[in-house]
């Protein structure tokens, strides 16, 4: 398994999960170093999920805030001005909990990797260049209501 | 007198989905329990004569399968069905939820008209319109 692999699976599970439960279509931007903060502006919605077993690792996600409010609105089936405050977080942390189960069955079909609970936070961008510093891959997609990144580190994988 | 359905996700945004799509899927006038763990579903499963479980796996205090098992080892709760809908979707978790009683199996993310069919083909439910 190589990085590069690693994130094609990435892209994959994301467009079904986003297209198949979200009705978003992104798309990967090239040169996704050329981006200091994805989420345009901040604060963003930030989201990990941990996991271990054949594979172990962790995968990071954010969400621009205009992109979580469209995303909670589709996936309830409501209007972005009718919901929920508190839906639209535990929205993100569930579509980052069903990007990361799809990611992990493309990566390993047969064994089972255990992942950990979501967590999330509101981040402010204090650092243009946080999200993108540290180890990892990134992946950073476009869809027409906003921007989502992603930074997956798998422990072994170069 | 309607299913009485519970939905176990610590999700409350995916209980409220799987409500909707249980609804569209003909289930409109069922009565519909939530909890979000498997911990809550028991307290539920206590005092609610429950037709059907739709239980996620990965939950705090105690997970989908353990739930699972503890339903399928109640004498009192044991006939109840339980399907799975879950992010996890290996070949080794599928043949675990089977080999604990799972009725169904279904992985996130799903069309509606899955949800549909798995209630069809499990349960022998049928709605039309």
């Amino acid at each position: 398994m190589t990085a590069s692999r690693a994130i094609d699976f990435l892209d994959q599970a994301t467009r079904e999960v986003l297209e198949t439960m979200f009705f978003v279509f992104p798309d990967p931007i090239p040169g996704p170093d050329q981006l200091t903060c994805p989420a345009g502006e901040a604060p963003a919605l930030c989201c990990l999920i941990e996991f271990k077993g054949p594979t172990a690792g962790r995968l990071e996600a954010y969400y621009n805030q205009a992109l979580s409010r469209t995303l909670a609105a589709n996936f309830l089936g409501q209007s972005e001005e009718e919901v929920p405050e508190a839906l639209i977080l535990d929205t993100a942390k569930e579509l980052t909990n069903m990007i990361c189960g799809r990611f992990l069955a493309l990566l390993e079909p047969k064994r089972t990797i255990l992942m950990g609970l979501p967590r999330s936070e509101i981040c402010q961008a204090k650092d243009p260049g946080c999200l993108f510093g540290g180890e990892g891959e990134t992946l950073v997609m476009q869809a027409e209501e906003g921007l989502v990144a992603f930074r997956l580190v798998l422990e072994g994988v170069a | 007198m309607p299913h009485q359905l519970l939905i176990v996700d610590d999700s409350r945004a995916m209980r409220a989905v799987i409500r909707k799509v249980l609804e569209m899927a003909g289930l409109a006038e069922a009565g519909y329990h939530e909890a979000g763990s498997g911990r809550e579903a028991l307290k539920v499963l206590a005092g609610t004569k429950i037709d059907l479980v739709l239980t996620d796996i990965n939950m705090p205090e105690m997970t989908g399968l353990e739930l699972l098992a503890e339903i399928k080892r109640t004498q009192r709760l044991k006939a109840i069905p339980v399907v799975i809908i879950s992010t996890e979707g290996s070949a080794e978790r599928k043949i675990e939820a089977v080999k604990l009683g799972a009725s169904g199996y279904l992985q996130k993310p799903f069309q509606p008209e899955a949800v549909r069919k798995l209630l069809e083909k499990t349960l022998g439910w049928r709605h039309d319109g």
